[in-house]
């Protein structure tokens, strides 16, 4: 009898543990991830562009999330601290993987590791040699049963004498290789595209078809919208017929804008590409074509 | 006979496992009739929608370990809003969907924060799976006449930094309701943990 009072008083103290407020535990979501920063140049030239990369380590079973993290999440972010001058351009996010949870929930995640990019160009009065310290705060969340949010501030000094650079180098040129391109010629015929909109009883709404026309249709096709206004696509469908591609989704016309999205896709050698690819653009013609 | 005694009791077995059945009729659509539902609050209470009929109820997704829930539990976004419209007939429920969820963790979190609404236990998935329910928090919203009014977000501001220009959709869409204006954002992609279904 003793030994069940016991072992109820330690459920009660559990429950407790597990109900204090999050800021106890807040260095969960430090733990389970390991970011660093780097920069793809030892030294800055004047007007050059050069890229920060901030390297994830997420723990074995665990993700964060891409631009859009899907239908929960918050995505990984980075805001970067430079001298007046410089200029800094969007995040580079490599195509990330989708994930599916009971419930419909879809997620876009990374897992184990991934390196997020950031161009910067340098002013083009920067006087060479000059010190700059770069410094980056990233957020994210972590997740695997449990969700724990996380960040660092990270600073490095350029330019900078580490002798590691060949393998920094070779980071850059990895993660470079995973991000989406712009076209890819040897494998897409062409991009068509077809809007129309509709009214419902309750809320006006618009169809859209993306249609990738192959040379030879690649395998594990996926589409992974990025970051909207709005709501997103909805009522997503893919099918791939012979030689084409066709996407098609619900898209809230009030909120009508440029949609853009990455198609992820593996060619036979085995290697996962990504397209960038810009639809919407706020036009009703029929059919808007782009070159592969 | 043998047969017909082991089915019963496979039967009887089956019942006592499952979660209890949490009733639910349709699906939720804008502007349409919710869907009806009765689940048991964590006193074991059994609480129906129909039970308010003529009000207007907000229904709040809730997961007390997911960090969203919990910064907005530390700023007392979701009580304020229910103590604030408690006497403009405004009913208040959340909702616990989270496969493995228990009555005394939700009686607990109840009580650590003085909350004024019940926390229904729908461990079967059913009501979030009829809802679409996504995210901790999700918020639903609907009018006296029964109908889907606001789905979506509780404000604009998913990483919790924004300031000056932090919108709380519930509050907006309350007070459009209760002026009897139609509600201007009906819609909002939610954020925060995914829901913990079942498999």
């Amino acid at each position: 009898m003793a030994r069940m009072k016991i072992a109820r008083i330690l459920l009660l103290l559990c429950g407790f543990i597990l109900l204090l407020p999050a800021f106890v535990r807040a260095g969960g979501g430090n733990d389970r991830v390991r970011a660093s920063l780097l920069a793809s140049v030892s030294s800055l030239r004047p007007g050059e562009t050069f890229q920060v990369g901030v390297r994830l380590k997420i723990a074995p079973g665990w993700h964060i999330y891409w631009a859009n993290p899907g239908d929960s999440g918050l995505a990984t972010s980075i805001k970067l601290d430079l001298p007046p001058g410089f200029f800094t351009g969007a995040v580079e996010y490599p195509i990330p993987t989708r994930l599916d949870s009971p419930g419909d929930i879809v997620n876009y995640i990374y897992e184990n590791e991934v390196m997020l990019m950031v161009p910067v160009t340098v002013p083009k009065d920067w006087p060479v040699g000059s010190p700059v310290k770069v410094t980056a705060r990233v957020a994210w969340l972590v997740c695997q049963d449990v969700c724990l949010p996380g960040n660092a501030t990270l600073t490095i000094q350029l330019p900078t004498s580490d002798q590691s650079q060949g393998s920094v180098a070779d980071l850059f040129v990895q993660w470079n290789r995973r991000l989406p391109a712009d076209a890819d010629p040897e494998r897409v015929a062409g991009i068509s595209e077809q809007i129309s909109g509709g009214a419902s009883k309750n809320q006006l709404s618009g169809s859209e078809q993306i249609r990738i026309h192959w040379k030879v249709a690649p395998k594990d096709i996926q589409w992974f919208p990025g970051p909207s206004a709005g709501l997103g696509p909805t009522n997503v469908r893919i099918t791939t017929i012979g030689d084409m591609t066709t996407i098609s989704f619900q898209l809230d016309q009030a909120k009508h804008a440029a949609l853009e999205s990455v198609l992820a896709y593996t060619i036979s050698n085995g290697t996962r590409m990504g397209l960038n690819i810009r639809s919407g653009l706020n036009s009703r013609s029929p059919v808007t074509t782009q070159p592969g | 006979m043998k047969t017909i005694t082991a089915c019963v009791a496979l039967l009887a077995m089956l019942a006592f496992v499952m979660p209890a059945s949490a009733e639910v009729t349709g699906k939720a659509i804008m502007g349409e009739p919710a869907p009806q539902f009765s689940l048991q609050d964590q006193d074991g209470k059994t609480v129906s929608l129909s039970d308010y009929a003529g009000k207007i109820i907000v229904l709040e997704w809730v997961n007390p370990k997911c960090p969203f829930v919990q910064r907005h539990y530390r700023a007392k976004t979701m009580i304020t809003l229910a103590n604030d419209y408690r006497d403009k007939d405004v009913v208040w429920l959340a909702i616990d969907t989270r496969h493995d969820s228990t009555n005394a963790e939700n009686k607990a979190w109840v009580t650590e924060h003085h909350l004024t609404y019940p926390i229904l236990n729908d461990s079967a998935g059913e009501v979030g799976k009829a809802y679409q329910a996504k995210t901790t928090p999700d918020m639903f919203i609907i009018g006296k006449d029964g109908r889907l009014l606001y789905s979506g977000a509780i404000d604009n501001d998913p990483s919790g930094d924004k300031t000056a220009d932090r919108v709380n959709y519930v509050r907006q869409a309350l007070d459009e309701i209760l002026a009897g204006r139609p509600v201007s954002t009906p819609r909002t992609k939610s954020y925060g943990c995914g829901v913990h279904y079942g498999k």
